[in-house]
């Protein structure tokens, strides 16, 4: 077992390097000059000499490579060309909105989705239920971008009860959240109803009607406690999508996270950032996928008793 | 001399998954097959009819401006007029035809990218399933990477450092969607080809991948057309995303996508601007979802 | 007493599958004095577990009640509503299950099952539900009580596990436990421990036990009334020693015959079967179900159904060679 644990934080490794060579690889076969590009041609020579200099430009690849690598295992993740700021310093300024984002929106998916699945379970094939379905995916099946800006038309322009852009303050939280948790819903949602329809079959849950207990508890007590580690492992699954959901709807609001950063740095081509953002989602990312794969091999065998 | 073969079980799961049991399937188990193709096809054909044919429509040129009417509403609305059905943009041009021009441009390189994805993503898969071993090994591998990762980083990577042109939009696309294919056709062909092993000894010296590719051509087209109809509303919702946020069409080249995005800017003002090209969105990627699911029946 | 605790009469299951309606449950009838012990015997599928789940109303969705009454002192169970079914499960009757590696929370400990099983029929504090907890594994002769409340089931053995079954079905100290073969999931010697633990609990608390099983040795041990079923129907019932020693209906005697003796050399011979298979309940052949297999059908047995009929004082069979 340990093994497979030592086996998969290996392959792990080895996907986030992959990953960030290609990141290199990408960001450093720019056709055209990132200096020229970002200062224009009124530069000195000796001034575009010593911005060369400065980013290690003139250095051959393999240097430069291995700079990068070891710039990354020590948290220096290069210069922001258009924000003047060393990228891991943006990257701490602009991670705490994401995170609060996500958070955010994981609260929410998680909520409606055991309370709409254990209606839809409760009232499987009638006629709420189809309608839970129905609006569940119809939310899912829209472009999310689109969603938002609909989102701003409505709460903020007409109803003018929610700030249209911005993150500061918890309001500016509610729109993006939303934005984003109705992408995740429906899976959820799904997910629960065929996991509660599971576990009402067992065996035990029988033994627990024997002893007088209510349908109520049953489900909200037993049956939801025995789905927390199934949601969670579809819920990192999930994590991906989420994650890029994320950038584009940072954007529609104009919300300071990471992927607005991204965003931003995409359109500023600022490529120290956008190497910085790249390298640090991925790791991120793979890392999350690694904890939850090995995460799941441990709890499968405790909770499963037989022998 | 070969039975046909029911490849819809070889459909890959991540197809499901982006079309995910939508509206579109509550409503194609309501029907018959044949009226549910018939309405998905009915709902494409009047997004994409007035699409392909706009430059003969007679409607207006999408990059004309007119100041003196910036901001006019769709004609049911007070202040709007018949000259500009659905309104005017921030730049006075007629938002119909920015809408329809538009779509054409989203369509070319969602459809370029189709076309790439499948043609690759099939070759791939069949090379990877009838050789296996090592090569088999290394494809599957790059097929998970490619599933597994969030895409939208690759895509901000390679659209900040290569020029944005239709081909390296249509380049992004594509590589956002070709594992899926190949996935599907190495499922295929592990299974199918051992079938084939019986009749590889009626097909005297064709050698054994050109008969698998002609028997697979023959018997794979509604498999195709049931992956290719939601792969391309994926991929023209990744279009829209990517303009949406700046790094696909520019302006004042439209697409759905810089339309909304431009548009929001407008939306207290002129909320028609960034809605509109959505609802577009939204019938098209209704109507192809509707017709895969009503053509796996 | 002489007094009924339960009297099911009529009752008819039935269960919709892919191949047509089972009737499980045939127009079975039994009573049950305080302090009896019934052994529902039959081979599987014959419909004995859906008499059990038919008392209390919790059979399979697919599972419907067509016809019966089952009184419970003088509550109808196939009537009343549900909360008021819900006050009788668990404290008047209760279950114990076939496999009691599958019937507990898994992520609950034992502790928190007495807990939880107390608190739904009375008002209990969590120290007082803990003590009634141990007490009652004591009874059960579970080792360690004051350990054991405080794992979890996948802590422990099958046998002990039972145990704890028993002692949860009783905690609330029920008139009537339905055991649904509550050894087959455990070894002979642990089976035994159990048997011996419910013939003790009947004696000394005279607990009425309803027990269900396919193992004629485990139902002769220690009941005092047998009921026997075959494709849906009750073929003989009455006294142990009445069906044990004077049996009437060919299927019974055949299956006694089948029980290895200890005192007879199988080297030297075979092991007794039956020929043929119990038929399918949902495509019974006409007449009398065990007509296939039985070796003293005459012709009457193919054309009608035998009915139940007292050949002796307490004892029932429904075959014609009694009638």
């Amino acid at each position: 077992m340990t093994k497979y644990i030592f086996k998969r934080i290996l392959y792990g490794i080895v996907t986030i390097f992959i990953v960030l060579t290609i990141a290199f690889l990408i960001l450093h076969i720019i056709p055209g000059d990132p200096v020229k590009a970002l200062t224009g041609i009124f530069l000195t020579e000796e001034a575009y000499q010593r911005m060369r200099e400065t980013f290690g430009l003139n250095d051959p690849l393999m240097i430069q490579y291995l700079n990068y690598i070891k710039g990354i295992v020590t948290g220096h993740l290069g210069h922001s060309l258009r924000q003047k700021q060393p990228v891991t310093i943006l990257l701490i300024q602009y991670l705490p909105n994401t995170i609060k984002l996500v958070a955010f929106t994981l609260l929410i998916a998680v909520v409606s989705s055991i309370l709409l699945g254990v209606a839809s379970y409760k009232k499987k094939g009638t006629f709420i239920d189809r309608i839970i379905l129905f609006f569940t995916m119809t939310f899912q099946s829209l472009p999310n971008f689109w969603l938002g800006v609909i989102f701003i038309l409505f709460f903020a322009v007409e109803l003018k009860i929610l700030p249209p852009l911005g993150s500061k303050g918890f309001k500016t939280i509610i729109m993006p959240s939303f934005a984003l948790a109705l992408g995740l819903i429906p899976v959820l949602v799904r997910f629960i109803r065929y996991k509660i329809g599971e576990i009402m079959m067992e065996e035990f849950v029988l033994s627990l009607r024997s002893r007088g207990i209510r349908e109520n508890i049953i489900i909200y007590k037993h049956v939801l406690k025995n789905i927390t580690i199934p949601l969670i492992t579809i819920i990192s699954q999930q994590l991906g999508n989420l994650l890029a959901g994320a950038f584009i709807i940072e954007r529609v609001f104009n919300y300071k996270g990471i992927g607005f950063l991204g965003i931003m740095a995409a359109t500023d081509r600022d490529y120290p950032l956008l190497q910085g953002i790249v390298v640090f989602v991925a790791i991120i990312f793979i890392s999350i996928n690694i904890i939850t794969d090995i995460f799941y091999t441990f709890i499968d065998p405790r909770v499963k008793y037989t022998r | 001399m070969v039975e046909g073969m029911d490849t819809s079980k070889y459909i890959d799961k991540n197809f499901k998954r982006r079309k995910l049991f939508g509206p579109y399937r509550l409503i194609s188990k309501g029907l018959s097959k044949k009226v549910s193709v018939l309405i998905a096809i009915f709902i494409i054909a009047v997004i994409i009819i007035p699409i392909l044919f706009a430059p003969f429509l007679g409607i207006q040129d999408p990059t004309l401006q007119g100041l003196e009417k910036i901001n006019t509403p769709p004609f049911w609305m007070d202040g709007g007029s018949r000259e500009h059905i659905l309104g005017t943009d921030f730049l006075g041009r007629d938002l119909l035809s920015r809408i329809l021009y538009g779509g054409r441009n989203s369509l070319i390189i969602a459809g370029g990218a189709l076309i790439i994805s499948l043609s690759f993503g099939t070759l791939l898969g069949t090379i990877s399933g009838h050789f296996g071993g090592k090569i088999d090994t290394i494809i599957q591998r790059l097929i998970e990477l490619q599933i597994a990762f969030p895409f939208i980083i690759l895509a901000l990577a390679i659209l900040t450092v290569f020029p944005i042109k239709i081909t390296t939009l249509i380049f992004v696309l594509f590589l956002s969607t070709w594992a899926a294919y190949a996935r599907t056709f190495r499922g295929i062909v592990l299974v199918e080809t051992k079938k084939l092993y019986i009749l590889g000894a009626k097909a005297i010296g064709e050698p054994e991948i050109v008969i698998i590719f002609k028997y697979l051509l023959r018997n794979i087209i509604p498999t195709i057309l049931v992956l290719a109809s939601v792969d391309l509303a994926f991929l023209i919702t990744m279009e829209a995303a990517i303009s949406f946020v700046g790094l696909g069409i520019q302006p004042p080249a439209p697409s759905w996508g810089n339309i909304i995005g431009e548009g929001k800017k407008y939306i207290d003002i002129a909320w028609w601007i960034p809605t509109m090209p959505g609802i577009f969105l939204i019938l098209l990627t209704f109507g192809l979802n509707l017709l895969s699911d009503s053509l796996e029946k | 007493m002489k007094e009924k605790v339960l009297e099911v009469s009529s009752l008819k299951v039935s269960y919709k599958s892919k191949g047509g309606i089972a009737t499980a449950v045939d127009n079975v009838w039994f009573s049950l004095i305080y302090g009896d012990v019934l052994g529902i015997f039959g081979e599987s599928g014959c419909g004995k577990s859906s008499i059990a789940r038919a008392i209390v109303r919790l059979l399979a969705p697919n599972g419907k009640i067509e016809d019966g009454k089952v009184l419970y002192k003088n509550d109808n169970l196939l009537e009343i509503p549900e909360h008021r079914l819900r006050e009788i499960r668990g404290k008047n009757i209760s279950f114990i299950l076939q496999n009691p590696l599958n019937s507990f929370d898994p992520i609950m400990n034992i502790e928190n099952h007495f807990f939880e099983t107390l608190s739904a029929h009375f008002k209990v504090g969590k120290e007082q539900a803990r003590e009634s907890a141990v007490e009652m594994l004591r009874r059960v002769h579970l080792s360690a009580p004051y350990k054991r409340i405080l794992q979890y089931p996948f802590e422990m053995s099958g046998g002990m596990l039972q145990r704890i079954m028993i002692a949860l079905a009783l905690i609330n100290k029920p008139e009537i436990i339905i055991a649904d073969e509550p050894t087959t999931a455990l070894d002979v010697t642990t089976q035994s421990g159990i048997l011996v633990e419910m013939q003790r609990l009947n004696r000394e608390y005279n607990v009425s036990f309803i027990l269900i099983s396919h193992d004629i040795v485990v139902i002769n041990q220690i009941s005092n009334k047998i009921l026997v079923m075959y494709a849906g129907k009750c073929i003989e019932y009455g006294e142990k020693s009445h069906v044990i020693e004077k049996t009437l209906h060919p299927y019974t005697k055949d299956l006694i015959k089948c029980i290895p003796r200890i005192d007879v050399d199988y080297s030297q011979s075979r092991l007794n079967t039956i020929a043929g298979q119990p038929p399918d309940l949902r495509d019974l052949p006409k007449g009398c179900s065990y007509n296939p297999r039985c070796s003293f059908a005459k012709s009457i047995c193919f054309k009608e159904r035998p009915l139940l009929q007292e050949v002796e004082k307490d004892h029932w069979v429904s075959c014609f060679l009694y009638s």
